[in-house]
């Protein structure tokens, strides 16, 4: 017996050794980066682990002297001043997205859940199908579209209209919470003389509490951190119109930004990252129980 | 939840270890086995499971294919079966109809303003000239063009003979394409409005002529209840349809020769030819359920024969008299017997289920001429306007001739207000306490099975304790038969402890049970509600008095409550606070009136079905009851369509044009090529700068893959494995470590793989960090070396591990909470160690939960742009791809991704033609996966 518990500390200290080194390398990265974001002297920084001076400079930089319009000289320093602005945009364009798409995700994923209708089981087959479809080669006609029908080249609310569009065919993870609960309460307000609409708005969403977070989470920190989309349909014409992930990476990309704004990217990156991580964490009870709910209804 | 239940426990049957197989394991002692071949054994069973995999996987490959074009032609099939039926049916609706309605065919909305229903008319002949106007104008020329996707080219005017000449805007190529499509998808848009407009005004018509119909129906029933029948005769001597119809046709046409009406004859025909076809397909069908019962019985005889020949088999083993043999022996049969109870009952089930079937089938059935007749006054019958006035007009009439019972009902009843608020409130008192009893009740029933699982779970530990007592007894006493012995103990052991999870397995798990109890409090919780809204204890003598005659009108006489409640107004006019009731001479003169009110309209109107479809305000205020999901999906589904269908027809278009450098609009056209870019891709000429694009193409279809299946692999069991790690049940801080794991999903993805990227760059920190220790350079995504290329795709995997596995351990820990613990328990019995418990117990049941999840996973690592894109950007270059460059770490995706934003050299054509290529690929991938992983079929039994 004695041999058996010992046998058992042993594999716990092990276990224990196993996910500290995890820990370690899972957090080494970030932490990286913060410390980068502290580090003085520019390009240099990049090699050292931990910089070798510190400094507050390149968070002064993300916040200061923006004048309302792109900086008309200088190709090194063409973004000076214009972080706080793509700050703005994002911020726009992620909220409005997020109450568009909850409201439009939520509302999908109750019709299917509640409703019996023909053509029902072939309107979630097709989804399923179109959503295996390369989704940026629909970017090509979208950037037209919006060009060319709507005249809204360039500008954050063609990405409004794009993400928010889409956002129905993510009904999967709502729609599998749905399905759980009871109908008897959908058939006991009925009889009380509630609409479908009234069963939907203040009966099934105040028991979908859960569901309702993790929607508005996940469709917040989508448009938050995408670049693909937004590069295509914004253009790279117009510093003024980019979102963070735009103007974070192509201050990235670019040869002479690279090394002129190298310190500014990981302090504007921890500054991207920090608000949706400390919304993440405190709503993460949320999150999960929406991810293992999506994973077991598939 | 019972779905879920049921659920579950086809997950317990499949994953608890059936007691027989684990046998196996028992009769050879683990100890006896070297620790070195128990290991290669598994791993070779391990190795045979996958080759067995794999096979089954090529064998549903081929057998989705086959299913694929067999879909696909009867799909095809049918589709041409319906246009066909579609016409027939509109030309059937046009001889069977007045002139409003034909008149509807080409004027939309004529039938609609003949019934006054001037909103809906509106907006149909709107509808009609606004679109054909812009048609005219515009939808034709943009069809049209379609055919050359252009022909002025921007530019200085070519016709021009001045030096300087005009600059022309030429034809964009793109949105002749983008609005030529649009207009075609408009196209299906008014068919189906135009349509709309002939079956309104075909409804207008029927509700107009409603009993003629039902004149004709009603005498079509019999012959056609005797066609049925015959029918049942015909097919016993398969007889054709058609021969079947042939040889009844004289008996049709003399019936249908007894009417004078043209358009009843007609009719009639039409029910009696529909009749002979729907009764055969409908004796198809029974025959079909039938057969499979057949068949499903001759399985179960089968079953059962197998059974007992292989009881019969067993006995005839028994060895002589060697007593321990003996019993040995009687353990194997109790054991196969224990593992065969369940073949009849499984059979018998599968075999109730087809009856079910088959009873629903006959339940149904109705002669085609009945079935019409529901139809007609389903959709037509409704609309009545002549019966619903006289039904109201009659329903006063009988208010007026019972006035004075009522009246004399109100007085009884009046000043008993008092007696009744006590009768409520000690009822209410009683209720409430039904209430409190029936939570107690379920209380108890959920506690008691609590209970009965607690101690089946003690007396399960109890056997474990003994048997192990027993054990180490044995172990002690050191007698010569000391094996024997100790194999015994083990088998005594084992038989307990399935008995006990047997009955075990026959409770739901503790959330399930927690869920049950939840949902029945519910239940009488809202039951008591409703009762409780009815026993009001706060009437007054005048209030209950009425509402006791509002019940007497619902009760007695069958008034709808609506209007019983007007009527019980009427009678009862308050004036001044007091309630008068009229005298007898107003109550003889009112019914006079109301009889003559209903003989008049029964005069005014001879033909009695008068009615109306819908309004266009009924049908608006449906749109947020019983057809709100309309209103809810109007939008998503439009949204998909333009969004996500638009594009993806024009991406199929484009994969035909020779879209691409050189041709880009809006300054230069594109056209048509055909299949052009297919053969650039896979058959180029071997002088154009397509030459490399087969082999980059082959080349990034096997990187691919290859990423595909180890990025998904790697994160789901690498996953899985930390997940067990931190749900060890001695490890502390749980949260902690999963929080610490989560990180990766709480920061965007481009910050974290961007930073990655620097970090790695030969100037970056760990970089540098390489070439001082090591003195080389590491090379990442800039390495063309195929040892740079191999560490840089290492590399790209773990980094995607150190993006991907958060998700995994989050998506499994719920799962892994939820693995019953007597599997493991039983495992541990078994002597199975904790290897053998992970591949027997713990990865099936998690496969099976999230067998739908891996394959989401896995399309999604095929299209994982962010990964590769931010990290290596598809680096190092991919040596002769020529004029693409592509990169060696380049998946279809970004490679996509390149050839159409490329500034110097877009290839917008071959980037559509390998989406198709990379759609298709996926989407019969996924349709494999999810033919082959049962959870999928199963998804209506979650509803």
């Amino acid at each position: 017996m004695k041999s058996l518990k010992a046998g058992r500390i042993i594999s716990d200290v092990i276990i224990y050794i196993i996910l500290v080194a995890l820990s370690l390398i899972w957090l080494a990265p970030t932490v990286w980066l913060i410390l980068q974001s502290f580090g003085a002297g520019g390009i240099a920084v990049r090699s050292k682990f931990i910089p070798d001076s510190f400094t507050f400079e390149n968070y002064l930089w993300l916040f200061s002297n923006w004048t309302g319009q792109t900086n008309p000289n200088a190709n090194v320093h063409a973004y000076d001043g214009m972080f706080s602005r793509w700050f703005l945009n994002t911020l726009i364009v992620s909220v409005l997205t997020c109450l568009i798409s909850t409201f439009l995700v939520l509302g999908t994923a109750y019709a299917l859940s509640r409703f019996r209708f023909k053509g029902r089981q072939a309107l979630m087959r097709m989804n399923l199908i179109i959503g295996m479809f390369p989704g940026f080669l629909s970017m090509i006609i979208m950037y037209w579209v919006m060009r060319d029908i709507f005249h809204l080249q360039g500008s954050y609310w063609s990405l409004v209209i794009i993400y928010s569009a889409g956002a129905g065919g993510g009904y999967y993870i709502s729609k599998g919470f749905f399905d759980t609960i009871s109908k008897n309460i959908d058939e006991a307000a009925e009889i009380d003389g509630a609409s479908r609409s009234d069963i939907f708005w203040k009966i099934i969403l105040p028991l979908a509490k859960p569901i309702l977070v993790y929607t508005i989470l996940t469709s917040f920190m989508g448009p938050w951190g995408e670049y693909v989309t937004s590069s295509y349909i914004i253009g790279l014409q117009n510093p003024d119109n980019w979102t963070v992930a735009i103007g974070l990476y192509q201050m990235m990309s670019g040869q002479d930004t690279a090394v002129t704004y190298y310190t500014q990217f990981a302090a504007g990156s921890v500054v991207v990252a920090l608000p949706i991580s400390i919304l993440f964490f405190i709503l993460q009870r949320y999150y999960v129980s929406g991810v293992t709910g999506g994973a077991v209804k598939g | 939840m019972e779905q879920n239940n049921e659920k579950m426990d086809d997950v317990e049957a499949q994953v608890a270890p059936s007691p027989v197989s684990d046998t196996d394991i028992l009769s050879s002692p683990q100890k006896a086995m070297n620790p070195f071949a128990y290991f290669f054994i598994s791993f070779g069973k391990f190795f045979a499971k996958i080759g067995l995999w794999l096979l089954d996987l090529i064998l549903s490959i081929f057998l989705s294919l086959w299913h694929f074009i067999k879909t696909v032609g009867i799909g095809c099939y049918k589709f041409v079966l319906g246009v066909g039926r579609f016409f027939q049916k509109k030309a059937f609706e046009f001889s069977h109809n007045d002139w409003a309605g034909r008149m509807s065919y080409l004027i939309w909305g004529t039938s609609s303003f003949r019934n006054k229903q001037y909103f809906n008319g509106v907006l149909y002949i709107v509808f009609e000239v606004v679109y054909t106007m812009f048609f005219a104008l515009n939808g034709a020329h943009s069809i049209y063009m379609l055919g050359s996707l252009g022909v002025v080219q921007s530019g200085p005017d070519p016709t021009c003979d001045d030096t300087i000449c005009p600059y022309i805007n030429g034809d964009n190529s793109i949105m002749i394409l983008i609005y030529g499509l649009l207009w075609v998808l408009s196209l299906l848009l008014f068919f189906y409005i135009w349509n709309r407009s002939i079956e309104s005004g075909y409804t207008n018509y029927r509700i107009n002529q409603f009993l003629k119909y039902e004149n004709v129906i009603e005498k079509t029933i019999p012959l056609s209840r005797k066609l049925d029948q015959d029918a049942v005769e015909a097919y016993a001597n398969k007889q054709s349809k058609r021969e079947f119809y042939a040889a009844h046709k004289d008996e049709i046409d003399a019936f249908t020769n007894t009417f004078e009406d043209p358009k009843a004859k007609s009719y009639a025909a039409y029910l009696l030819k529909n009749t002979c076809t729907v009764s055969y397909e409908h004796l198809a069908k029974a025959a079909k359920a039938k057969a499979r019962l057949q068949k499903l019985e001759q399985q179960k005889a089968a079953a059962l024969t197998k059974r007992d020949e292989g009881y019969q088999a067993l006995l005839a083993k028994k060895p002589a008299d060697n007593e321990e043999a003996v019993a040995a022996f009687g353990e194997k049969v109790e054991r196969y017997q224990v593992k065969t109870t369940n073949v009849e009952v499984n059979w018998g089930h599968k075999i109730d289920k087809q009856n079910n079937v088959l009873a629903e089938i006959e339940k149904q059935y109705l002669c085609y001429a009945e079935q019409e007749s529901v139809k007609n006054n389903n959709l037509y019958g409704r609309y009545n306007e002549y019966y619903s006035h006289l039904t109201k007009l009659r329903n006063k009439e009988t208010l007026y001739e019972h006035y004075e019972d009522l009246v004399a009902v109100y007085q009884d009843r009046y000043g008993k207000a008092k007696e009744k608020n006590e009768d409520n409130a000690k009822e209410l008192v009683k209720l409430e306490q039904e209430y409190q009893e029936k939570l107690k009740e379920t209380a108890t029933k959920f506690q008691g099975m609590r209970e009965r699982k607690a101690a089946l779970n003690q007396e399960l530990a109890k056997v474990k304790a003994d048997s192990r007592a027993e054990m180490k007894a044995i172990q002690a006493k050191n007698d010569p038969d000391k094996e024997e012995q100790l194999a015994k103990a083990k088998d005594n052991l084992v038989d307990n402890v399935t008995r006990i999870m047997r009955s075990l397995h026959d409770f739901p798990d503790d959330k399930a049970i927690k869920a049950m109890e939840k949902e029945e409090n519910q239940e009488s919780r809202s039951a008591y509600r409703r009762d409780k809204k009815y026993l009001k204890t706060n009437y007054t003598d005048a209030s209950y008095a009425a509402e006791e005659v509002l019940n007497e009108l619902i009760v007695a006489y069958n008034l709808p409550y609506a209007e019983a409640k007007a009527a019980a107004h009427e009678i009862l006019k308050k004036e001044n606070g007091k309630v008068s009731f009229l005298s007898q001479e107003e109550v003889t003169a009112r019914l006079a009136e109301v009889r003559a009110a209903e003989q008049d309209y029964q005069e005014k109107h001879p033909e009695q079905y008068q009615g109306r479809p819908k309004r266009f305000k009924e049908t608006w205020n449906t749109l947020l009851n019983e057809k709100f999901y309309i209103t809810m999906l109007t939008i998503p589904v439009l949204g998909t369509l333009f969004i996500t269908v638009v594009p993806l027809l024009f991406s199929i278009l484009v994969a035909f044009t020779n879209y691409s450098s050189g041709h880009t609009p809006p300054t230069q056209l594109f056209t048509w090529i055909g299949w052009g870019n297919f053969q650039n891709l896979f058959n180029p000429a071997p002088d154009s700068v397509y030459a490399a694009l087969p082999n980059a193409l082959l080349h990034t279809v096997g990187w691919t893959l290859l990423w595909a299946v180890l990025a998904t692999f790697t994160n789901y069991f690498l996953g899985i494995v930390v997940a067990l790690l931190i749900n060890k049940k001695s490890i502390k801080l749980k949260k902690l470590w999963r929080g610490i794991f989560v990180t990766t999903i709480a920061i965007p993805q481009f910050i974290s793989l961007l930073s990655i990227g620097v970090l790695l760059k030969d100037s970056g920190a760990l970089g540098t960090w390489w070439w001082q220790t090591t003195g080389s350079r590491l090379g990442f995504a800039t390495d063309t070396s195929t040892t740079g290329v191999f560490w840089t795709r290492f590399i790209i995997v773990c980094v995607n591990v150190w993006v991907g596995i958060p998700y995994t351990i989050l998506s499994t820990t719920g799962i892994l909470l939820n693995i019953p613990d007597d599997l493991y328990e039983s495992a541990r019995v078994d002597g199975a160690n904790a290897w053998t418990q992970f591949w027997r117990i713990t990865m099936p049941y998690i496969l099976f939960v999230t067998g739908p999840y891996l394959i989401t996973q896995f399309i999604g690592n095929i299209n994982n742009f962010n990964v590769i894109y931010f990290l290596s950007g598809g680096g190092p270059a991919l040596v002769g791809s020529g004029l693409l460059g592509l990169g060696q770490t380049d998946l279809l995706i970004t490679f996509l991704y390149k050839t159409v934003t490329s500034n110097s050299n877009p290839q917008y054509g071959i980037a559509s033609a390998v989406g198709i290529i990379v759609f298709i690929l996926c989407s019969f991938i996924s349709i494999v996966m999810y033919n082959k992983s049962g959870a999928v079929r199963e998804e209506d039994q979650f509803q």
